[in-house]
């Protein structure tokens, strides 16, 4: 059987992990620890991609993984623990967006500068880090296949993984992706 | 063998990366990458990208294990959260506040007036003495307003 058709038929849950959310659920430290360093930078990875604004990605992160670990109980092993994650990451992130929206906290005169976490043109001509280049080329693509090309790209998502984290089908996780690569190849010319 | 057209080879090139392929199946991608020029222009493109890492900030995992082990009431209730909600209940619950103050009994001296006050929100009594001065549910503390949310709950 393919190994790619094989993954996809069953949960993503090997033995150790189902052990660490048992511990964990039941107030392990240890467990919690682990559990945050294993997913944390993906977690953060997520939340700096959507909000593209430090502060607010670490707050996002840190609401993601609080809202997980306090939820342990909800987590019914449907999808993967991984994949779970990543959808709260995504709402969480969402979330905090929203927050910020609400309270106006960005000035005119901020909102017209450009955020730090992105460089200017002529830095980016100069950029000799391809990865860092295409990363940041990658901020001005639509949300959707922006997030569809980095879960599949840096985090290595299925397509059905990619609707659940996005809440959407597995079709139209491919359709943004193809077009958010496509797209990035034309920004990048 | 089944050429692999450039469409498929594009549709799995990332979990080749990811080593979520068949070992088989991905050399032939690698081949098919190696002789098509716009399969490899848009590859190298997803390959980096692959390789695009976003560092974790400094003490994010401290802070997100100090607030994961705090308890858990103090670590999700805001004190905005607490004044809005202290107050909703009051004026859902009859809102009308009463000051018990004793009423003069006829022919029995009346009772200095340093006595303490009894507010009554709702069907709680809370000292009016810990509002002396205080206008409104806004002026009240955290810890007060905890208590008297707590004293609504049960």
């Amino acid at each position: 059987m393919n190994l790619q058709a094989a993954q996809l038929l069953e949960p993503t849950q090997d033995v150790a992990e189902s052990d660490l959310l048992a511990r964990a659920r039941a107030g392990d430290g240890a467990a919690l620890d682990l559990l945050v360093r294993r997913y944390l930078p993906e977690v953060h990875a997520i939340t700096a991609r959507l909000l593209n604004d430090r502060d607010l990605a670490q707050d996002a992160a840190q609401d993601a993984l609080l809202n997980a670990l306090n939820g342990l109980s909800r987590f019914r092993g449907d999808a993967s623990f991984r994949t779970w994650l990543m959808r709260i990451a995504v709402n969480a992130a969402r979330t905090v967006g929203r927050r910020k929206t609400r309270r106006r906290e960005v000035s005119l005169e901020a909102a017209a500068e450009r955020p730090a976490d992105l460089p200017d043109a002529a830095a980016l001509a100069g950029q000799k880090d391809d990865a860092a280049r295409v990363a940041a080329v990658l901020e001005k693509l639509p949300e959707k296949q922006r997030m569809a090309v980095t879960l599949r790209t840096q985090h290595g998502l299925s397509y059905q993984e990619i609707a659940v984290v996005l809440d959407c089908s597995a079709g139209a996780a491919r359709v943004n992706y193809h077009l958010g690569v496509k797209r990035l190849r034309e920004l990048m010319k | 063998m089944t050429i692999l057209n450039c469409e498929y080879v594009r549709d799995i090139y990332p979990d080749a990366l990811h080593g979520r392929m068949d070992p088989e199946l991905a050399q032939r991608v690698r081949e098919h990458v190696a002789l098509c020029d716009d399969c490899a222009a848009e590859c190298a493109l997803v390959a980096a990208l692959y390789h695009h890492e976003t560092p974790v900030p400094a003490g994010l995992h401290e802070r997100v294990i100090a607030a994961a082990t705090q308890p858990r009431r103090r670590a999700l209730i805001r004190p905005a959260h607490l004044a809005m909600a202290a107050t909703l209940a009051a004026a859902l619950i009859g809102g009308a506040i009463l000051i018990d103050t004793q009423q003069p009994v006829p022919g029995q001296p009346r009772q200095p007036t340093a006595r303490r006050n009894v507010l009554h929100v709702g069907a709680v009594g809370v000292d009016a003495t810990m509002m002396t001065g205080k206008t409104s549910l806004d002026d009240l503390s955290v810890e007060q307003l905890e208590k008297l949310l707590g004293e609504m709950e049960s």
